[in-house]
């Protein structure tokens, strides 16, 4: 009688130990598909915002948000070549200056 | 132009000041024949420290216009957006030395005895500083190489996306339209050619008493940056003709 109640405990507590290992593989499976998953999502939308900023921040018409996905106003064609001309306007402003200042005659001895 | 203007002024006051100790001095024989032996001595004494005065004065104006003109230099160097770092540090560094010399120089002008000596230091003033020969022309020249080494750069940029454009065209653009990016790439290049590695030869000359020599030495830069902005003057409206003849 002793021993039917011992294996009966010691079966019963078997079977209870198997149920909660296959709860917790279940759950552990799940957990790690869905945290790969996040992870996936997370590493994505980080690639993205990431990409964003840098563009941003590269051509100077203002940093992206990060990970709005929206793309920033690059200048491109006719756009680009009119800034650059702008640019070399002002480039060629400060040289022109500059040399004036350098044929200046100096004064004083020197 | 304001501290010349200053320089001017001042300098202009104490050769006054001169002026009236010469005058002062020039004045003591007449009155020799009415004084005392003692009071022509007096007076003589007076005249020479109103020299003195008006010596140390004048080299003061003189040193003082040159460290304003050192402070603007400072602050163009600091502000430049065209100068590379290396750049900057040489001339700030040389910038600062000049300021403390002649600070120092100023301190000892102002204490000498004689009006030979501060005569001397109105020499090293010049000589060993050369700051509007030498320092101004070149931060100047400095900073217009390097502004036209960054509009050769931006000139490149607007070449590749004009080609591009070009490219796009029926044909490949007209003959005109080549013609133009064709000269546009070649101005670059000559323009290139022309900065080559002045900045390194300005930089690189030292002050002195022979004005004529640091002229001669400054002569091919001032001629590189003459040439080179033409260059890119041409350049640029070139770039800007095949602009205006493609569409938007």
């Amino acid at each position: 009688m002793k021993k039917t109640c011992i294996g009966t405990v010691v079966a019963g507590a078997v079977l209870c130990a198997l149920a909660l290992a296959g709860c917790q593989g279940k759950s552990a499976s799940g957990g790690g598909s869905s945290a790969v998953s996040g992870a996936a999502v997370a590493a994505t939308g980080a690639a993205t915002g990431g990409g964003n900023g840098s563009q941003g921040s590269m051509t100077g018409t203002g940093a992206g948000n990060p990970g709005d996905g929206v793309p920033s106003a690059t200048p491109t064609g006719t756009a680009a070549v009119d800034n650059e001309l702008n640019t070399v306007d002002q480039q060629l402003g400060t040289a022109g200056s500059d040399l004036a200042q350098a044929t200046q005659s100096p004064s004083d001895g020197g | 132009m304001k501290a010349a203007l200053r320089l001017g002024a001042t300098a202009a006051a104490a050769a006054l000041a001169l002026g009236a100790a010469g005058s002062a001095y020039a004045a003591t024989p007449g009155a020799t024949a009415t004084t005392t032996a003692s009071a022509t001595s007096t007076g003589k004494t007076t005249a020479a420290q109103a020299r003195l005065t008006a010596a140390k004065d004048l080299a003061t104006s003189r040193i003082q216009g040159r460290l304003a003109t050192l402070r603007a230099l400072a602050l163009a160097v600091q502000d430049s957006k065209y100068l590379t770092s290396a750049e900057q540090s040489t001339l700030s560094t040389q910038i600062s030395s000049d300021l403390s010399g002649l600070t120092a120089l100023q301190t000892k002008a102002s204490a000498e005895t004689t009006v030979a000596a501060v005569h001397t230091d109105e020499t090293a003033m010049v000589d060993d500083y050369r700051v509007y020969l030498l320092m101004a022309p070149q931060v100047r020249l400095t900073e217009a190489l390097a502004a036209e080494t960054d509009a050769a750069s931006t000139l490149q940029k607007a070449y590749v996306a004009l080609s591009d454009l070009l490219a796009k065209q029926s044909g490949g653009g007209t003959s005109e339209q080549k013609s133009e990016l064709a000269d546009l790439q070649s101005q670059i290049i000559a323009a290139q050619a022309a900065i080559g590695n002045e900045v390194a030869a300005v930089l690189a000359i030292q002050p002195g008493p022979d004005a004529n020599s640091i002229e001669t030495a400054l002569a091919p830069a001032r001629s590189a940056v003459k040439t080179a902005h033409a260059d890119l003057l041409k350049a640029r409206d070139d770039a800007k003709a095949l602009r205006s003849s493609l569409k938007s």
